[in-house]
């Protein structure tokens, strides 16, 4: 593991459109969170499930709330990963690196190794952003009430990160496998509007990027749901927590299993 | 120690409809510089992509250092395989630091250094591979495939895109890894230079093997003669009639034949006066590896 992962610090720590990306992550996630806030509070005012500017950024709503503005830009690190993984496959180094005595095996781990350090990297930015905006609005008692949400997110970054790097060994081409990335977000969105609205909201639940995504839930997500089955008098089925733990991890595998199967089996 | 190093048996690569690879059967020694001959796609390539874990085979299986087919092998090869392959954001330092670092060695920077002085690169070593000039980039692939200096180096096309100097340049760093006492493996279709460096050679030609042995064995076969006459075209059907002479080619006013292994030229000129034929021109023909090897292509 040490191995692998000081090979792919090597590669990536000159890598110019990681660190502009990165960069951009980094500047762009807090000025998110303050202008989905102020929508929030004021565009939704008057609405029941609007939620107080002290809910969003006070603990511990701030984890929810942080996480969730972040999770936006889950697609922007994706294409990184696509970059980095097609990159790989356009230099032809992918190939080079099995020549010097890599094993797929340890392409694929080096890549979930990269996969998993950038997800380290995003989600501690995150816990000291959550804790410099909670601090800041109230004190930092009680910090760690639904502090789960960081973890959460970790696995939810960690899950499109896997996505994008399974797309790309598919892909093989960057700009196109960055197009397809982002359509597929639109194309599941798609066929779960058809089937909520054909045969049940349930099966939708079980798609892989709506299972990411439900990881960082919206902060007043179990008030819409309410005033939802108050309207409608039927009560929804919401999946829960752990089964959404569990599901993230078996796509995440299923993702590097299909990639390693697809890349032992092909030709460099 | 096993003096095999690397055994090939029935390697066999098909691409839907196309044979690439036609059951081949080798086998390199220790100390051998051993040169893979063909015209282009003869599947040279190909059989240095599988035995370097780049293509898979359909059929066939290949051993090297008697240990199989398992991956560890290839920590043990230096390899330069079709085109330089490199991170072009990286300079040459840290494009060899990965090679360094995939190949487990723990003298990486002394290595880096004594490397790329010996392909002229060292003052280049902190430009961007981007850079670099294709004869640069060939020399930085050479230098990284005698990084971890291996007991076994894979050349393809290891002067592609250098110039004379620069060929001449490689050619004697390879001879002088050869007499280190490594073992190479070079595939190319510069017959000249293969001749220079290889002590075997092995031809392909449409993925078929059509001949394998040392440099000698496969050259010295016959006796070549370059002869004339007055009447070019009666010299030509005499030399049809003749059973132990065979026409390979006309060069210029000249015909160049192979007289078998015995033949003299006194031999020869006898029986081809005895044809009613006389020669105004003969001189032994000095046999490279050139002719050689288009006879064995063409026959």
């Amino acid at each position: 593991m040490k191995q692998l992962l000081a090979i792919e610090y090597t590669k990536l720590k000159k890598l110019n459109s990681l660190r502009v990306i990165l960069l951009i992550y980094f500047a762009i996630v807090p000025l998110w969170m303050f202008f989905l806030g102020f929508f929030f509070t004021n565009a939704m005012k008057g609405l029941p499930f609007a939620p107080t500017e002290e809910e969003l950024y006070s603990f511990p709503g701030v984890w929810r709330f942080l996480t969730y503005s972040a999770s936006w830009f889950n697609l922007l690190l994706g294409v990184t990963i696509v970059i980095i993984t097609c990159n790989e496959i356009h230099f032809r180094t992918m190939k080079q690196n099995v020549i010097d005595g890599l094993t797929k095996q340890q392409i694929i781990a080096s890549k979930f190794y990269v996969v998993f350090a950038i997800a380290v990297l995003v989600t501690l930015y995150s816990v000291v952003l959550g804790f410099l905006i909670g601090g800041f609005y109230s004190g930092f008692g009680g910090f760690y009430k639904n502090i789960h949400y960081i973890p959460t997110y970790f696995l939810q970054t960690i899950g499109y990160f896997s996505f994008a790097f399974f797309f790309a060994v598919l892909v093989k081409r960057p700009a196109l496998s960055i197009i397809f990335f982002i359509v597929s977000f639109i194309v599941e969105f798609i066929i779960g509007i058809i089937i909520n609205g054909t045969i049940s909201d349930i099966p939708y639940q079980f798609f892989p990027l709506n299972i990411f995504s439900s990881l960082t839930p919206v902060p007043f997500f179990e008030k819409v749901i309410q005033a939802q089955e108050i309207k409608t008098g039927n009560s929804v089925w919401i999946m829960p927590d752990w089964l959404q733990y569990v599901l993230s991890g078996v796509y995440i595998m299923i993702f590097f299993v299909i990639a390693y199967r697809v890349l032992k089996k092909r030709d460099l | 120690m096993n003096d095999v190093i690397l055994e090939i048996k029935g390697l066999h690569k098909k691409y839907k409809d196309i044979t690439a690879l036609e059951s081949l059967d080798l086998k390199v020694e220790r100390g051998q510089v051993f040169g893979l001959l063909g015209p282009n796609g003869s599947g040279k390539t190909t059989t240095l992509a599988i035995l370097l874990g780049a293509l898979n085979a359909t059929k066939g299986t290949f051993s090297w250092f008697g240990n199989g087919e398992k991956d560890e092998n290839r920590l043990r090869i230096g390899a330069l395989l079709e085109t330089p392959n490199f991170y072009p954001y990286l300079n040459a330092i840290d494009n060899l630091q990965v090679v360094g670092k995939i190949k487990q060695m723990t003298n990486i920077d002394e290595r880096i250094e004594i490397v790329l002085k010996r392909v002229n690169l060292w003052e280049r070593r902190t430009s961007k591979f981007r850079t670099f000039s294709l004869g640069m980039k060939q020399r930085l692939a050479i230098a990284s495939a005698m990084l971890s200096d291996p007991e076994v180096l894979v050349l393809d096309e290891p002067t592609n895109g250098l110039d004379p100097q620069g060929i001449a340049e490689i050619r004697n760093l390879v001879i002088s890894i050869a007499a280190e006492g490594k073992t190479i493996l070079i595939a190319s279709h510069i017959l000249d230079e293969v001749e220079k460096i290889c002590t075997h050679v092995a031809i392909l030609r449409k993925g078929q093997l059509l001949q394998a042995g040392t440099l000698d064995e496969i050259m010295t076969q016959d006796r070549m003669y370059l002869i004339k006459s007055v009447d070019l075209k009666a010299l030509e059907s005499a030399i049809g009639s003749i059973a132990q002479l065979k026409l390979i080619r006309s060069v210029e006013s000249e015909l160049l034949v192979s007289a078998g292994d015995t033949l003299n030229p006194a031999d020869l000129n006898r029986l081809i006066a005895e044809k009613g034929i006389y020669l105004s021109g003969l001189r032994e023909h000095r046999k490279n590896l050139e002719t050689t090897f288009l006879e064995i292509i063409e026959s």
